[in-house]
């Protein structure tokens, strides 16, 4: 009888210790699961802000690059080469391997360009923007980060016909790269 | 418990599952707590990486002749420099790693080969620098234009604050700008002696790492653990001709090897640039077999310049030299594109 008495009591403190233990796991699972989700979200803010200071600094840094930077003259040692930017747009992998960005687009903005984007060589007199990396599919512009630009490009028309540098105002467009 | 007692403590099956199960749960705890540690570790190793990959974008020139920078770092770092040589096909341009491993505050030995943060990597960096830099605070930036004629690249010579460089006996003109540009762990003899921890570059002598500048035919060799590196000069006015003389001395032959081939596979790519642009701006002709022969000549380095072969290596970028010279006289001629 006593025997009896006492295994049903034991029984029900390993009945107890059982549920503690699950109701600990559970506990702990759920604090382990709020950690990583806080954790995960940290983490793809900082990777997210990581891109887009990468693409801010190239868009600043762009005018010097070699694939951009205006040297054939020394009137504007700042200025995006015009002509340069059109003749990458015409090899869209170029810009696409070598930055990592997902859009690159240089805009005219005085003076007042026509609405077109620029995609034969006689539209880039009076063109608005030249796309040097299209954007992918599916990916929204919000993100894109912008810095003005002087530009210089060749015009066959000035000097008498003899042709000289036109300078203008633009604006660098930037999205940083979706991995 | 009085002797001859016949009471006894029970260790009973609810003791021996209790401990059991505790066993098991900080077994577990210490097991988590380990892989978050190692975890957030691996995390902000990758973050630096990145960062630092991102802090050498402003450091690049675009009017300067050249730059100096530092980049200070909050713990003891490794950063790793690695290289991929360009790929016609899938990667025209190669690739520039970076990746870093942080000095734990907590944990014994620090084992900087496996524990690497994720690489950064980057295709328009070219970083000249030993595979591997301890810095305990500091990572010194050198960066300088390469022009081929054009502006190829800006070359970023990167050394931490553990290592320092001793230049001896070199001509003013080096001398003038390094002590202009006042780097931090550059020392130059005389007038200061070399401090024996210094690793000695000297000018036409032997020592650690030795230089040999051929000024009349513009181009020179750097030998350093027992490898030639030859290098041309660029096209630029002033000490800016020796930028890749810089570029051989900071760096593992390894990664200058890799680096060079990366450059000339790039002014391969700038060369159909400036091909399309002759033609868009309906410039004449005459410049295009110039350019031609260039992109032909910096296509064939980009494949087959290798340090183990310096008397080859020394020819293709001999060559370059030569077809670069050729297309900018067309270049002053014609159009004026670069």
């Amino acid at each position: 009888m006593y025997n009896v008495i006492c295994s049903k009591k034991a029984q029900m403190k390993i009945q107890q210790m059982a549920f503690m233990l699950v109701a600990v796991m559970i506990f702990f699972a759920m604090v382990a699961l709020v950690y990583f989700s806080i954790s995960t979200a940290n983490l793809r803010e900082t990777a997210e802000q990581l891109r887009e200071e990468e693409a801010q600094e190239l868009a600043s840094q762009l005018s010097g690059t070699p694939e951009l930077a205006f040297t054939a003259s020394s009137d504007c040692s700042a200025c995006i080469d015009f002509d340069k930017a059109f003749a990458l747009s015409q090899n869209p992998n170029h810009g696409k391997k070598l930055w990592n960005l997902d859009f690159l687009m240089i805009e005219r903005i005085y003076p007042d360009p026509v609405e077109k984007t620029c995609l034969i060589p006689s539209d880039l007199p009076d063109c608005k923007n030249i796309r040097i990396i299209n954007l992918p599919e599916g990916r929204g512009l919000s993100g894109t980060k912008t810095a003005f630009v002087s530009l210089a490009r060749w015009d066959a028309s000035l000097a008498g016909g003899s042709g000289d540098y036109k300078y203008e105002f633009g604006k660098i467009h930037t999205l940083a790269k979706n991995p | 418990m009085k002797r001859g007692s016949k009471k006894g403590y029970e260790f009973g099956f609810a003791w021996i599952f209790t401990i059991f199960i505790g066993a098991v749960v900080i077994f577990l705890a210490v097991y988590i707590a380990t892989q978050i540690v190692g975890m957030k570790q691996l995390e902000r190793e990758s973050v630096r990486g990145k960062k630092i990959g991102v802090l050498l974008t402003p450091i690049e020139t675009e009017l300067e002749a050249e730059k100096f920078a530092t980049i200070l770092v909050p713990d003891e770092t490794m950063l790793f420099n690695g290289c991929d040589p360009p790929q016609s096909l899938g990667n025209p341009f190669g690739s520039q790693h970076i990746s870093t491993s942080i000095k734990s505050s907590i944990g014994g030995k620090w084992d900087v080969k496996n524990e690497q943060g994720v690489k950064s990597t980057f295709h328009n960096k070219y970083l000249f620098s030993n595979q591997s830099l301890h810095g305990k605070e500091e990572f010194y930036v050198l960066s300088k234009p390469f022009n081929l004629p054009f502006k190829v690249a800006d070359l970023l010579m990167l050394w931490p604050d553990q290592e320092k460089y001793c230049f001896v006996g070199f001509p003013d003109y080096i001398t003038n700008e390094l002590m202009d540009l006042n780097m931090a762990n550059i020392i130059l003899s005389p007038p200061a002696s070399c401090p024996p921890e210094a690793k000695k570059v000297c000018f036409g002598s032997s020592c650690t790492i030795r230089v040999d500048i051929d000024t009349f035919n513009n181009k020179g060799t750097v030998t350093k653990e027992g490898k030639t590196l030859p290098y041309i000069e660029s096209f630029s006015s002033g000490t800016n001709e020796f930028t890749l003389m810089y570029a051989a001395i900071f760096s593992d032959p390894e990664i200058y090897e890799c680096q060079v081939k990366r450059l000339m596979a790039h002014a391969e790519q700038l060369a159909d640039i400036y091909l399309e642009k002759r033609k868009n701006i309906g410039c004449s002709p005459i410049l295009q077999n110039p350019l031609n022969q260039y992109k032909s000549a910096v296509s064939t380095a980009a494949d087959n310049f290798k340090i183990n072969e310096p008397t080859a290596a020394t020819n293709y970028l001999n060559n370059v030299y030569a077809k670069a010279g050729g297309l900018e006289i067309a270049n002053n001629v014609q159009c004026n594109m670069f």
